[in-house]
């Protein structure tokens, strides 16, 4: 069964895949190629994640797996936010430019990379390097050095804050959404 | 002086018969219609009924094929009206095309066929490709191009994904099919592993 653009599991009888939205203000599709170029406030939802960006270029494989490339203008990064509302947590990810392959479910941040872990609307992990890759199936995450990095001699930066200190976090955060009061927000990152 | 009197007589005469034998044949001419002008009005001057209006290529090839229940041409534009229609396209080398709408309007000396109200474009899928359904309040039809557009919102369904945008444009040589405003694409999650082996 195919569609424009199917999103397809990966094999190992994982239950049923997320919909997946893009919205732009213009779509070009090649039914032959099955490729389609979105362009103008591109916006993808995929699930609990989104993606926004100038342009995404989406491929679908003969198994019906996707490939997208999202890029921006200069001087703007690509933004990817992850929400996973039980632990209060928000994954931010930027880059230059972000890679998916939706066979393997993973989203690759390029150049000037960056992401963040925020809970409780308060950022606790950062990595940034040339590269981060977020695996979103096992919710883990990995940066590798380079040129495009931010950081100096193009190495890889990370800060984790303790096991504990998160826990207090996740805690008072759920006090919080107990006693009826909102959630912080997460500041928009650019 | 004298003698010259009959030689400018006879050349004002012949002038007079000149002047008068014109604006008698203007006057003639003026009072009788000989091409009587295409009427102003909209109206219809030829219908039919169960009509089915075959289009050839050069060599002979029919490539598009309009049905419908009833038929009116009018003179004032040379455009047709036509109830129920059911537009085919079959250009070689390209999957088949069928529309249908409540009327259809042939413009443009038959190039383009305005398809009106519950306009459906559906190109038929084979063994690689699901069928691709455009539905929207318009769709024109340019038989020869094989191509089929509308300015107005649309929805296109292919497979379990929803495609929806103001303006699109789906040529069928090529394949390619362009929203131009507000592109809302849906791609419906597959079933699990088992849920698609089952089907």
């Amino acid at each position: 069964q195919t569609g424009f653009l199917d999103s397809a599991t990966s094999g190992d009888g994982a239950q049923e895949d997320p919909a997946t939205q893009i919205l732009s203000d213009t779509l070009t599709y090649n039914d032959t190629s099955k490729t389609s170029r979105f362009t103008g406030n591109v916006i993808m939802t995929r699930g609990p994640l989104t993606m926004t960006a100038d342009q995404l270029d989406l491929k679908e494989d003969d198994e019906g797996f996707q490939y997208g490339t999202a890029t921006v203008a200069a001087g703007k990064r690509v933004y990817i936010r992850q929400e996973n509302p039980a632990k209060f947590e928000v994954l931010v990810g930027l880059g230059e430019r972000a890679e998916y392959d939706g066979r393997h479910e993973t989203f690759d941040l390029i150049d000037r990379a960056l992401l963040v872990r925020f809970i409780c609307g308060r950022p606790f992990d950062t990595i940034s390097g040339e590269r981060v890759r977020y695996d979103q199936k096992s919710d883990t995450y990995r940066a590798f050095g380079g040129p495009g990095s931010e950081n100096p001699q193009g190495r890889v930066r990370s800060i984790a804050q303790p096991r504990s200190k998160i826990d207090a976090a996740i805690e008072a955060c759920s006090k919080l959404q107990a006693s009826g009061a909102s959630i912080p927000e997460v500041p928009r990152m650019q | 002086m004298k003698d010259r009197l009959p030689t400018i007589a006879s050349i004002l005469i012949l002038i007079a018969l000149v002047i008068g034998t014109w604006i008698a044949a203007e006057y003639t001419t003026r009072a009788v219609e000989l091409d009587a002008p295409a009427r102003a009005t909209h109206d219809p001057d030829t219908w039919a009924r169960n009509v089915t209006i075959i289009r050839t290529n050069e060599t002979g090839l029919a490539y598009n094929r309009l049905e419908g229940d009833y038929m009116e041409h009018f003179p004032d534009d040379d455009s047709y009206e036509i109830q129920l229609p059911r537009a085919f396209n079959m250009q070689p080398d390209s999957p088949v095309t069928v529309a249908t709408s409540n009327t259809a309007a042939i413009l443009d000396q038959g190039d383009r066929i305005l398809m009106k109200g519950d306009a459906v474009m559906i190109r038929l899928g084979d063994e690689q490709t699901e069928p691709l359904n455009i539905t929207s309040d318009e769709i024109h039809l340019l038989a020869e191009e094989d191509v089929a557009y509308t300015e107005l919102p649309a929805v296109a369904v292919r497979g379990m994904s929803r495609l929806s945008g103001t303006g699109m444009h789906y040529d069928n040589k090529t394949r390619e099919l362009n929203v131009y405003k507000s592109s809302d694409l849906e791609i419906a999650p597959r079933m699990t592993q088992e849920g698609s082996e089952s089907e």
